[in-house]
């Protein structure tokens, strides 16, 4: 389950709030989109749900982590928990596309036969299971993309959390990348998608939460209570 | 690919590696990465090595003397020069009482001529010595201590209790520049282990400086690591090998230089101290201290690695 309760994000060097009160509720395995246009707080929310920013105020629960008062040494362990899919998928180009989706599993040690065989199941979900030894710059942008969401799914995690993943794809892409998110929906992952790309949310019907100067505009999940 | 009942748990159903096949991992991928750039390890491995072996040469040197010192210290004498008017006679008997002394172990009398003719063997210089008129050399006894000779307070007792006999001109104690020279060593080894101190810092930021900007060249696959749920012990651990790489091969090539410096400098040493019929010559490192040398160079290089790491992994 993924909960914020009257977060607020305030960046001290820009002055202003990126995020103000924000209250959502979003189950288990369900999927939507955030949306908003730019500088909405988007971004800001899934770092925040990701683990990668602190909130300023109020509380964020995801995958059974409180992630306002998460310790340092507590964190590597929530963040092999979900998977994250970048706006720029943060690919490492000296790395072939097997051993950049294998790197979730290398940081929990895991043996490596078991890597290999995860690997290839990932890629062979995203459609990518001839390109384990290729380097991710003989592939094309939506490739890449892909390979990222192997390396994102590959741990097999509780929540995906995509950022923009078909910022710079084709509607075609982009579709197939939206496909993908829901087949891993189908099967009990939870999946929060930000996009600004208003067409496919109305097309994929699914829960959207709005953003707007920070600030939740529409609210299509549940309304977060205090405890 | 995902069945809802593990969702969450990474390892569901994987075999993790064990801490050896972890380490063996980490050493393998190090030593790969090292291996890739020869030169500039190669030069890294060279600055440590330069930096140990310099202090480790001057060291080595200078315990040799010290022992060399050890040794002469245990043969020490104290020579007691006697009147010119005391005849060889009257010299036997006074070193036979010094002698009977419970703080003497031997007492040697050399008459004049004797000391003429080792004069003249040592030196050279027969004519010097036959176009004088007389002998000028007087008689002398040649002690040996039974006292422990660190004992500067007893020594002097020694000396005085000499000096007090009839016909004893004067007394000279070899120990004194024995002392000196210890002294010095002394202060040469202060100096050395200062200067040391400044290359095993030296030696520190050669790594940290080197896995710094290691570091900063794989910022990138720092941070996705991190993203993907690396801890910083997993971050940190190659570079950790890498600085532990640098430095056991830096201690080990500097324990080669050192050894071959002193062997070097052991030929022209000895032939100097054959010069002064002494067996002197150098001593190298040893087995020991060649240990000594990579551990320290090891330990050297982990240090570096560990502050590097800790300045750029967990302050993130």
């Amino acid at each position: 389950m993924i909960r914020l309760f009257k977060v607020s994000k305030r960046y001290p060097e820009s002055g202003g709030a990126a995020l103000t009160n924000v209250n959502i509720e979003i189950p288990n395995g369900a999927m939507g989109f955030v949306t908003g246009h730019s500088g909405a707080g988007k971004s800001t929310l899934l770092k925040l749900l990701a683990g990668i920013e602190k909130p300023s105020g109020g509380e964020i629960d995801v995958a059974g982590f409180n992630l306002s008062s998460i310790s340092h040494a507590e964190l590597p362990d929530f963040r092999r928990r979900i998977g994250v899919v970048f706006q720029d998928n943060r690919l490492l180009f000296d790395r072939s596309v097997g051993e950049n989706v294998a790197l979730p599993l290398e940081v929990c040690n895991v043996r490596s036969e078991d890597i290999d065989r995860r690997v290839r199941a990932a890629l062979e979900k995203v459609g990518l299971s001839n390109f384990q030894d290729a380097m991710p710059q003989q592939l094309s942008t939506g490739e890449q993309q892909r390979v990222s969401i192997a390396r994102a799914v590959v741990n097999r995690p509780q929540i995906i959390i995509a950022d923009e993943p078909t910022g710079n794809l084709d509607r075609k892409l982009a579709q197939d990348i939206m496909r993908l998110f829901w087949e891993f929906n189908r099967v009990g992952t939870t999946v929060l998608v930000a996009t600004h790309d208003i067409d496919m949310v109305a097309q994929m019907e699914m829960p959207v939460l709005e953003l707007q100067n920070g600030k939740v505009l529409h609210n299509h999940f549940y309304e977060a209570a205090p405890r | 690919m995902n069945s809802a009942s593990n969702l969450g748990d990474p390892t569901a159903g994987l075999e993790q590696q064990s801490f050896v096949e972890r380490q063996v991992k980490v050493l393998k991928t190090t030593a790969s990465r090292l291996l890739a750039t020869p030169l500039g390890s190669c030069l890294t491995i060279a600055v440590i090595a330069i930096a140990l072996a310099l202090p480790a040469t001057f060291f080595s040197c200078v315990t040799s003397l010290q022992d060399l010192g050890l040794s002469w210290r245990g043969n020490t004498r104290i020579t007691v020069y006697l009147e010119q008017s005391l005849d060889d006679n009257a010299g036997t008997a006074l070193a036979q009482t010094i002698a009977a002394r419970d703080d003497v172990n031997a007492a040697v009398h050399i008459g004049k001529e004797q000391a003429a003719a080792d004069f003249v063997q040592w030196t050279g210089f027969d004519d010097l010595l036959a176009s004088l008129d007389e002998n000028p050399l007087p008689g002398a006894i040649v002690i040996e201590p039974a006292i422990d000779l660190s004992d500067e307070a007893a020594i002097e007792r020694l000396a005085d209790d000499l000096i007090a006999h009839d016909g004893v001109e004067s007394a000279d104690m070899d120990i004194r520049w024995l002392e000196r020279l210890n002294a010095v060593l002394r202060l040469i080894n202060t100096g050395i282990a200062i200067v040391a101190s400044l290359l095993a810092i030296a030696v520190v930021i050669t790594v940290g400086n080197t896995l710094r900007l290691d570091m900063q060249a794989r910022h990138e696959e720092i941070v996705v690591a991190q993203l993907v749920g690396a801890t910083d012990h997993f971050v940190q651990k190659p570079f950790m090998f890498t600085g532990m790489l640098y430095g056991f091969f830096g201690g080990l090539l500097a324990s080669i230089l050192t050894s071959l410096a002193v062997a070097l400098l052991n030929k022209p040493v000895t032939a100097l101290a054959a010069e002064y019929q002494s067996p002197f010559q150098l001593t190298g490192l040893g087995a020991s201290g060649f240990l000594l040398l990579v551990v320290v160079g090891t330990l050297l290089g982990l240090c570096g690695a560990w502050l590097t790491a800790r300045q750029h992994i967990y302050r993130r």
